[in-house]
């Protein structure tokens, strides 16, 4: 962590003409000076509940890493019911809360909130990413500002437009933060694609457009919009919601109908194979047949014997060659 | 008449037929209890199911009269949904959200060409595969195309609030000697390095292998195409020699340097020069060459004409050309000898 006085003071944002007198002697019993500048005093409660994995854990650290206005908690137990939430949050002093929760160690879900009354969204979170990975090549100032951008089709829809609210919120460090470095130098995408928000972070190397991704990356697929944080009426649902759970048992029934499927199939063509012939057979053809076919057949074995004894005869000589040489 | 067993299962195939009457009787009781009737609206008579069906109302497959499954509405309360986006905005200026709309940045023609690059290695990944996945629905293209979006969402956000920045007198651009806290550690960093390098030194290596496959085709070409070339020169001269050694006259061109004079072994100094020297000198001096051309397989100007029997026919001239050859000495034939040889030895 960085300490306070290692930190330069903010020149950059600063306007060059105003010349600070500064006193030649200053106590150290003097307290700082009022942040004057920061007006916009949102903070954001970063929280994980038990049953996390790694992955959701590595997730969570990195996305309070980089938001200076963040505190963090200790995990929340499963006994208390989400609603406690409201009452750490309030504890903190904080207006905004990102919860992460996991179950069953596999599924991570993400809830946004705006604690006092506001919305909540739950998110499932699919396809992370964490920054830790060495195909994310970008890096950035751990507390710097960071650029939001939103894909058009986010002000299509009413239920959009209330995420995006609650997703700027949440993400954009407020201006003259403390905590906060000057600069900026990463961006925040969010895009709608198949109905789902897809989050990259990207470092600015270049001011005409030059991108690295510095991570994390995660699909958010929204479940259900509430009208209080963590509790009150659904105000909207996502019909194409799938459950994880339902998505692997569907998996496991298809792997497990194939089986059953061979075996209708083979129930089905020997059902259908017909038993008789399929070309007209006039049983009364056959009654006049009966001696010629005995014939032929005698035939046949009469040759086959004809064969045979030429075969004996053959070999009966060659064997007698033999022996004469 | 008919006897008592008959009788049992006559009797039984009566009770059985009852029974089915019966049953279908009680089928009658039930649906009409349920409150089906005969002629419901669908229509129960074909005309009118075709009716129906040609209209719409219907739809293949097994059709069952009752209530519907519940459709299930997922709730979508806009309303409600506008309110709370309402209390939400506080109309905070711009500079402290610093949120932007965008739609992805034009394609550069460096992205374009990396996507077409990426294409067609996707393209011949499938073809070997033999997937029969066509590249539209190829699952890591469509990914690589995704990633190109967003990528470039990003650059148009980029484009669009930097300036902007820049009119409000912010600074954007971090200069090289501010040192501060950053996001991932230096450790990992390096890591980074190290692997794109080892990445890097991997294609490399790849390339030079291929490329140097490719020379040695080349030049094995090149070898087999200067060896023929040899060849082919060696047979012109020879050819050109035996023609003037049997007085047909040639060109005596190669005689002549055309330039390229190369000496039969390169190297002239030491006791190889010296060994050189001996061969050109005595060694192999116009090889004798003791195989028969056309012209000479036809030659029979060396023969003497055969006259016994005062010519019995041309045709023997040619036959009798061994016993004409020989002259003074001439042995005569297997039969002949055959004849004079005493066969008494019994």
């Amino acid at each position: 962590m960085v300490t306070k006085s290692q930190k330069r003071p903010h020149t950059a944002t600063q306007p060059t003409e105003e010349v600070e007198v500064v006193p030649l002697t200053r106590t150290s019993d003097e307290p700082p000076a009022k942040q004057v500048k920061w007006t916009n005093k949102t903070r954001v409660l970063v929280l994980a509940a038990r049953g996390i994995s790694f992955r959701g854990r590595h997730l969570m650290d990195d996305i309070f890493q980089m938001m200076p206005h963040a505190k963090s908690d200790s995990k929340m137990q499963k006994k208390e019911s989400l609603f406690a939430v409201n009452e750490i949050a309030e504890m903190k002093n904080c207006s905004r809360c990102l919860l992460i929760e996991g179950r069953r160690k596999r599924d991570v879900f993400l809830w946004a909130a705006t604690v006092a009354r506001g919305p909540s969204v739950k998110f499932e979170v699919e396809n992370i990413h964490t920054m830790a990975e060495l195909k994310m090549t970008g890096n950035c100032l751990a507390a710097s500002r960071p650029l939001l951008s939103f894909s058009p089709n986010f002000s299509d829809e009413m239920h959009w437009q209330v995420v995006k609210e609650l997703l700027t919120g949440i993400f954009s460090v407020p201006n003259h933060h403390p905590k906060s470095q000057p600069f900026f130098d990463h961006v925040y995408t969010f895009s709608i694609v198949d109905g789902k928000v897809w989050f990259r972070n990207y470092q600015i190397i270049e001011e005409d457009g030059a991108l690295a991704e510095i991570g994390p990356r995660m699909v958010l697929n929204p479940i259900k919009i509430f009208d209080g944080a963590f509790c009150g009426q659904t105000l909207w649902e996502n019909s194409t919601y799938v459950t994880p759970c339902a998505k692997r048992s569907l998996l496991k029934r298809v792997k497990a109908g194939k089986y059953q499927q061979k075996l209708a199939s083979k129930a089905a063509y020997e059902a259908s194979r017909p038993t008789e012939s399929t070309y007209k057979v006039d049983e009364t053809e056959e009654v006049f047949n009966t001696i010629e076919k005995e014939e032929e057949e005698w035939a046949d074995a009469g040759k086959e014997k004809k064969r045979f004894s030429q075969v004996k005869k053959i070999k009966k000589k060659k064997k007698h060659s033999k022996a004469k040489a | 008449t008919w006897c008592s067993s008959d009788l049992q299962a006559y009797n039984c195939l009566i009770h059985f037929y009852k029974r089915v009457i019966v049953m279908t009787e009680y089928d009658d009781l039930l649906a009409t209890s349920a409150g089906y009737e005969s002629d419901s609206s669908g229509g129960d008579t074909d005309e009118e199911l075709k009716e129906a069906f040609a209209a719409g109302l219907i739809k293949p497959g097994l059709n069952v009269i009752g209530d519907a499954p519940e459709k299930k509405v997922a709730k979508n309360n806009t309303s409600a949904m506008k309110q709370k986006l309402a209390e939400m905005q506080k109309n905070l200026p711009w500079i402290e959200r610093l949120d932007l709309i965008n739609t992805p940045a034009p394609l550069a023609p460096e992205l374009a060409f990396k996507e077409d690059l990426h294409g067609k290695e996707r393209a011949t990944v499938l073809k070997q595969a033999k997937a029969g996945v066509s590249l539209e629905e190829d699952v890591v293209h469509n990914d690589f195309k995704r990633e190109m979006m967003f990528y470039r969402q990003a650059q148009a956000a980029v484009m669009e609030a930097l300036p902007r920045l820049h009119s409000m007198n912010i600074k954007t651009k971090r200069p090289e000697d501010y040192f501060a806290q950053m996001a991932k550690t230096d450790e990992h960093m390096n890591k980074i390095r190290t692997k794109l390098l080892s990445k890097e030194q991997g294609q490399e290596r790849a390339e030079k292998v291929s490329k140097l496959r490719e020379l040695k085709k080349y030049g094995k070409k090149v070898q087999i195409e200067v060896q023929q070339k040899r060849l082919k020169e060696k047979k012109d001269m020879m050819d050109e020699m035996k023609k003037i050694r049997k007085g047909q006259g040639g060109n005596m061109d190669f005689l002549e340097s055309k330039g390229k004079v190369k000496e039969g072994k390169g190297d002239n100094r030491g006791a190889a020069g010296k060994r050189n020297a001996k061969d050109k000198k005595f060694g192999y001096g116009g090889k004798k060459d003791k195989r028969n051309d056309k012209k000479s397989s036809d030659d029979v100007s060396g023969f003497k004409p055969f006259n016994k029997g005062a010519g019995g026919g041309g045709a023997k001239a040619g036959r009798g050309g061994k016993k004409l050859g020989k002259g003074a000495n001439s042995r005569p034939g297997k039969g002949k000898r055959d004849k004079m040889k005493n066969h008494n030895k019994k």
